[in-house]
């Protein structure tokens, strides 16, 4: 959930697992990974630093279209801790777009401009932001766009785009949902702003699984409902889907902590809330925990909510700027993180830390709640 | 009376002006009734009436401002049919108002050059401006700012203007109110020898003194009908008197008081001084309805809202013995204000709300109103005081004029006042009603609280008051008590008055500064000096600490960036400018983009290319007359009416691409962004145009429109701006500039994208306002402007150098458009408030 930088396609959750598994994957093919710190592989005598942490100096910057929510500030501290892995990045500057999409573009040039070698950027606008990557590019930054795609061309308007694949998300709700509700169901998506990418990628996932199948019903707005990812519009979304729909068998949403509001609603109602096929979240999971008892058909399964990212780009470009072991994989992997059917991936619930930690995250919870703070 | 025989003597040439059976009407209400007026040439025509006699109306349809229902103008023996306030200019008719149509937010010189003609300005500019004020004894300085001025300044400024134009009809409304009396002499000797050169002079005024001194014809006006013409020599005061007066009433009012003499009194006033009143004194015993009469705005409201405790006094108040502070007078006084509408109503509350307003604390305990309470109270009130409204949830609204006003009074005495204070009250209330409202007075005054009314309407204080006080310019000129109390006697004391306004001079004393420095401080381009201190000092600092801030690759991107904001920044100006707001710019901007999207891209034809710009630029046009004729013609709020092209626009956006396509062709974007050396020409052409809108404003016929409409559009329309015209060019070109603003953003985004351009209103309006164009309207700089843009993308561009964290990049915007938003009203001080209160 990277929520509300007010722009469609905005990306948001996606599957990661606990990010040693994530980095290893990331990372297959330069070593071993020593599971917790992930990745700590010194292949290039850099001391103890990573594979990816050549010895070159360099200055690393990151932009974000928009910074001001409990994900973007997870996600952000996540790339800046590993950053800090690498000790040849000699400083990591940091700018936040404010869902501004000139001022955006103003802190991808000016990031250029004082200096920096690398530039990761989280370019919210989408495409509207390759002239202003391809400047960064060709002024010689190492130039390294994630999450929402930019358009152009890795090589000609930035060094590589380190994406995800959002259908797979899809997928893996739809697989889940086949499984808990094998004779078919009623199916309620929600998503973020109207149009948005990774809501129209998601749902592709989620028909290529159940869309052939004339059992399952998708409900509501097509392709998904529009919540802006905004709690507040979630509650109201969900409200409303509730009184006009007497079944409804799973709800679909890719920030899963939006929903918590607005879920007692059944309750009220006295009907039972039902399955839940999620991105994860602290609050989300220990809402579960606090009324599974008495909803028998409230069932939860997230997918990570993928805050590390931001790690996979930022070892992308720091490889390329320090001259380090370049990931050879530019895909940030969709993992399933709970499944309250499954007893391999129970649900995580931390009722010491602060409702929006993501426990997929690399970053301790204990940590994240510091950043929160 | 004594028409005709006189006047053949003076009719050798023929009149000036000769208005014949001129009639109007305002909604159902006659003001003028066949009405006719002739003026002669080289003579001094007073014109005589109570208020609401038609005085105003007749001489708003000599100068162009009113169009009669009925009847003809002629002008030196020809027939001109549509009279405008541009066509009575070059008729050489010139009109001073009461209230002078100037505009607050010019300075003198400018004011003088949007009225006079400049034939009548050739040589050294500077010396005839000089001498025109001279000639009528204004020491303002040519560069002043209007809206700093006294009240008898821009009276005399407003004179000065008219006297320029050398009239061939002077028409002077009521001119000496405001004067004190050195001016009023030197305007006297100014009418004569104005008289004696040949023009015609039409004399508005309520003073016989006046009119012995001056005129040689008078006519009178009663009730909107030609009451007399004479020869002021032959005519006594007595006579003019009996024109004046004799008013039929339709109305009956309740019998009067009888009181005692040896009765102490309940309300003592003595010695009472405050704005525009000085020295009044007078008592009321118990059961006495009090009158203040008077020629409208004469001190009398001013009074009353002393008395109410609303402003402050001098002097002492006395209620039952018991002096009472203005505190005390506050709390304890039931005050009826003669703006029912805006001051005496919360208009969108029920007649309920309105009521219980000044009784909430008897309606139930500690701070909760008990409903059932509530509406028994205020239900028994409203009975006894008959008015009718079908429930007591009724919108006040819906209310007719009078049931309005016993709502207002329903308030006034659930309030259980000690004193009841009503300015107008039968103003706008219909026959019936009338006579009600005076029985409520009459109870009220009988229950022991002390009334005061003020009215304009002499014969309604002859049946209504016991005792009564007339003030002209400030002064008690009559005390009248018992059968004293007439209309007759009312209006001789005022119309017999000399007293003149108290010499003002407090405001201009104020002043710390010296004039030359608080000249240049208020002048317009004190912001873009401002501005460019901050910008040098805030680069400097950057550079200190990077060196790599002014390297071209830094330069040119930040240029860019201004260009962008920077022609959108620039229309903005203009509707500030006329006291607008365009919120459609960033969504235009965007729209702009997205249809720019689907034909500058590549492999396009240069015919495609060039249709795709010539469209783009149409749409904009569009959109401007779109905001402008919303604004003028639908009668919307600028607000209003940008906000709903704000979100057509977006809407429009979406409908042709839902999400971005149409790669922009780089050779559009190379094209756009070109550079010579690290300057981007577009950014030269911003500074070019932003300099060249600067001349325009200043030198050109349009420029002072816009700002004349924007400083005060009344005025404007009296002075023959065509208001409706400007405002919707204005927004045209405020569209226009968009136009260029959306072609950067074009090559900066690089393809077509329905959710882009949104954030360019909010910046732009900070633009302009940073720049020290003020959001009232009327003046500003496109040079401030465009150093505010500067200033926003530089603090952009400083959060990134210096690395300061998201919560200091709202800060330091949002601290710098606070600091100047204060900077400069302070800069401009207080009089445009000040002002607005005075009308």
């Amino acid at each position: 959930m990277n929520r509300p930088t007010r722009r469609p396609r905005l990306t948001a959750p996606a599957t990661a697992a606990v990010a040693a598994a994530v980095l290893s994957l990331g990372l297959a093919g330069c070593g071993a990974s020593d599971s917790g710190s992930a990745t700590s592989n010194t292949a290039t005598g850099n001391g103890n630093a990573p594979a990816w942490c050549g010895s070159k100096k360099a200055v690393l910057g990151m932009t974000d279209g928009f910074g001001g929510n409990s994900w973007r500030l997870i996600t952000t501290a996540s790339a800046k801790e590993e950053a800090a892995k690498c000790p040849s990045i000699t400083s990591f500057e940091y700018a936040d777009g404010q869902g501004n999409t000139q001022k955006a573009i103003a802190d991808v040039q000016g990031m250029v401009a004082k200096g920096v070698n690398a530039l990761v950027v989280f370019p919210d606008a989408g495409e509207a932001m390759l002239p202003a990557l391809r400047s960064a590019y060709k002024a010689g930054v190492v130039t390294v766009p994630y999450r929402v795609a930019p358009g152009g061309k890795p090589g000609v308007d930035y060094d590589v785009f380190v994406d995800t694949k959002f259908a797979a998300d899809g997928r893996n709700w739809g697989e889940w949902i086949k499984k808990i509700l094998p004779d078919g169901g009623n199916i309620l998506f929600l998503s973020g702003p109207p149009g948005n990418s990774q809501g129209r990628d998601e749902a592709e996932g989620l028909r290529s699984v159940l869309g052939s199948d004339s059992r399952y019903t998708f409900i509501g707005e097509q392709p998904f409902e529009v919540t802006n990812w905004d709690p507040a519009e979630t509650q109201k979304v969900l409200t409303s889907a509730i009184s006009q729909n007497a079944r409804i068998d799973v709800i679909v949403s890719d920030f899963g902590p939006s929903l918590v509001g607005a879920l007692p609603v059944f309750e009220q109602s006295g009907r039972s809330i039902p399955a839940i096929a999620a991105s994860d979240g602290n609050v989300l999971s220990c809402f579960w925990e606090d009324h599974k008892a008495k909803n028998p058909d409230f069932k939860l399964f997230t997918v990570s909510t993928q805050n590390d990212h931001s790690r996979l780009a930022v070892q992308h470009a720091v490889a390329r700027a320090t001259g380090g072991q370049v990931p050879a994989s530019s895909t940030f992997p969709s993992l399933v993180f709970e499944d309250s059917t499954a007893e391999d991936k129970p649900v995580q619930c931390e009722r010491d830390l602060p409702d929006d930690v993501y426990l997929s995250a690399e970053m301790s919870g204990a940590d994240q709640a510091k950043v929160l703070k | 009376m004594i028409n005709q025989p006189h006047e053949m003597a003076l009719t050798a040439a023929p009149p000036t002006m000769a208005l014949q059976g001129i009639s109007k009407s305002y909604a159902a209400v006659a003001a003028l009734t066949d009405v006719s007026l002739e003026v002669l040439p080289g003579e001094v025509h007073a014109l005589l009436g109570e208020n609401g006699a038609g005085k105003s109306t007749l001489m708003g349809v000599a100068s162009g401002t009113v169009v009669p229902d009925r009847g003809t103008i002629t002008v030196l023996g020809e027939t001109v049919d549509e009279l405008t306030p541009g066509r009575a200019t070059e008729l050489g008719i010139a009109i001073v108002h009461q209230h002078p149509a100037v505009l607050p937010d010019m300075t003198v010189a400018e004011n003088i050059a949007v009225a006079v003609p400049g034939r009548f300005l050739a040589g050294d500019r500077h010396a005839a401006m000089r001498s025109i004020l001279d000639r009528v004894g204004c020491t303002a300085h040519p560069q002043d700012r209007v809206g700093g001025l006294s009240i008898a300044q821009k009276h005399l400024l407003e004179l000065a203007k008219a006297m320029a134009v050398e009239p061939r009809l002077l028409i002077l409304d009521e001119p000496t109110a405001p004067l004190g009396h050195d001016s009023v002499g030197l305007l006297f000797d100014l009418v004569r020898s104005a008289a004696r050169a040949g023009t015609a002079v039409v004399y508005i005024t309520h003073r016989l003194a006046e009119v012995r001194e001056l005129a040689d014809r008078v006519t009178v006006l009663r009730d909107g009908h030609h009451s007399g013409t004479a020869v002021v020599g032959d005519v006594t005061d007595d006579g003019l008197l009996a024109m004046i007066v004799g008013r039929q009433l339709e109305y009956t009012f309740p019998g009067k008081r009888l009181a005692p003499d040896d009765e102490p009194p309940v309300l003592a006033v003595d010695g009472v001084s405050g704005e525009r009143f000085s020295g009044v004194s007078f008592t009321a015993r118990r059961g006495e309805i009090i009158g203040v009469a008077g020629v409208l705005g004469n001190g009398q409201s001013e009074l009353l809202r002393a008395l109410a405790g609303l402003a402050g006094h001098s002097g002492s108040i006395t209620i039952d013995g018991r002096r009472i502070s203005r505190r005390q007078l506050h709390r304890s006084s039931a005050y009826m204000p003669a703006d029912r509408h805006h001051e005496g109503l919360m208009m969108s509350m029920s007649v309920r709300e309105n009521a219980a307003l000044t009784a909430l604390d008897r309606l139930g305990p500690a701070r909760f109103v008990n409903r059932r309470r509530e509406v028994e109270v205020v239900g028994a009130e409203l009975a006894g005081l008959d008015v009718r409204t079908a429930t007591l949830e009724t919108p006040v609204t819906s209310l007719s004029g009078g049931n309005q006003q016993k709502v207002v009074m329903a308030r006034s005495l659930l309030g259980r006042p000690d004193i009841l204070l009503a300015d107008e009250p039968t103003q706008g209330v219909d026959v019936g009603a009338r006579a009600e409202i005076y029985r409520i007075l009459r109870e009220v005054s009988g229950n022991g609280v002390p009334v005061v009314v003020a009215s304009s309407d002499a014969k309604e204080l002859e049946g209504l008051c016991d005792r009564v006080v007339v003030l002209s310019r400030g002064h008690v000129v009559a005390e009248l008590a018992g059968d004293e109390v007439t209309e007759e006697r009312m209006i001789r004391a005022a119309i017999e008055s000399t007293a003149h306004t108290r010499a003002e001079g407090q405001r201009t004393a104020k002043r710390r500064l010296s004039p030359v420095w608080q000249r240049r401080l208020e002048g317009d381009y004190a912001p873009v000096l401002i501005l460019a201190v901050v910008m040098l000092g805030l680069g400097a600092y950057i550079y200190s600490q990077n060196d790599r801030y002014l390297l071209p690759f830094n330069v040119t991107s930040v240029m860019l960036l201004v260009s962008a904001l920077g022609f959108i920044a620039l229309g903005q100006t203009v509707a500030l400018m006329t006291g607008g707001i365009d919120l459609s710019v960033g969504p235009l901007a965007g729209f702009l983009v997205v249809v720019g999207s689907f034909f500058l891209t590549d492999g396009q034809s240069g015919q495609a290319l060039v249709l795709g710009l010539v469209l783009m630029a149409a749409l904009a046009a569009l959109c401007g007359l779109v905001n402008g004729s919303l604004i003028r013609f639908g009668r919307f709020t600028p607000v209003a009416a940008t906000l709903a092209t704000y979100i057509a626009l977006q809407g429009f956006s979406f409908l042709l691409r839902d999400s971005p396509g149409g790669l922009i062709s780089h050779t559009v974007t190379d094209v756009i962004t070109l550079q010579v050396g690290p300057i981007p020409v577009a950014f030269v052409l911003l500074v070019v145009l932003a300099f060249g809108m600067e001349f325009v404003l200043r030198a050109t016929r349009w420029g002072r429109d816009i700002r004349a409409v924007g400083s005060d559009e009344e005025s404007a329309r009296r002075l023959g701006v065509r208001s409706t015209r400007t405002i919707i060019t204005g927004y045209v070109v405020v569209s226009l500039f968009v136009f260029l603003g959306a072609l950067i953003l074009l090559a900066q985004l690089g393809i077509g994208d329905p959710a882009q351009g949104v954030g360019y209103t909010l910046n732009s309006v900070a633009a302009v306002v940073l720049g020290g164009t003020s959001l009232l309207g009327g003046r500003g700089t496109f040079v401030g402007t465009l150093l505010g843009t500067g200033l926003i993308v530089q603090l952009l561009n400083a959060t990134t150098f210096l690395g300061l964290s998201q919560t200091w990049q709202y800060l330091f915007q949002g601290a710098l458009i606070v600091v100047a938003a204060l900077v400069y009203s302070q800069a401009r001080g207080t009089s445009r408030t000040a002002d607005g209160a005075l009308r």
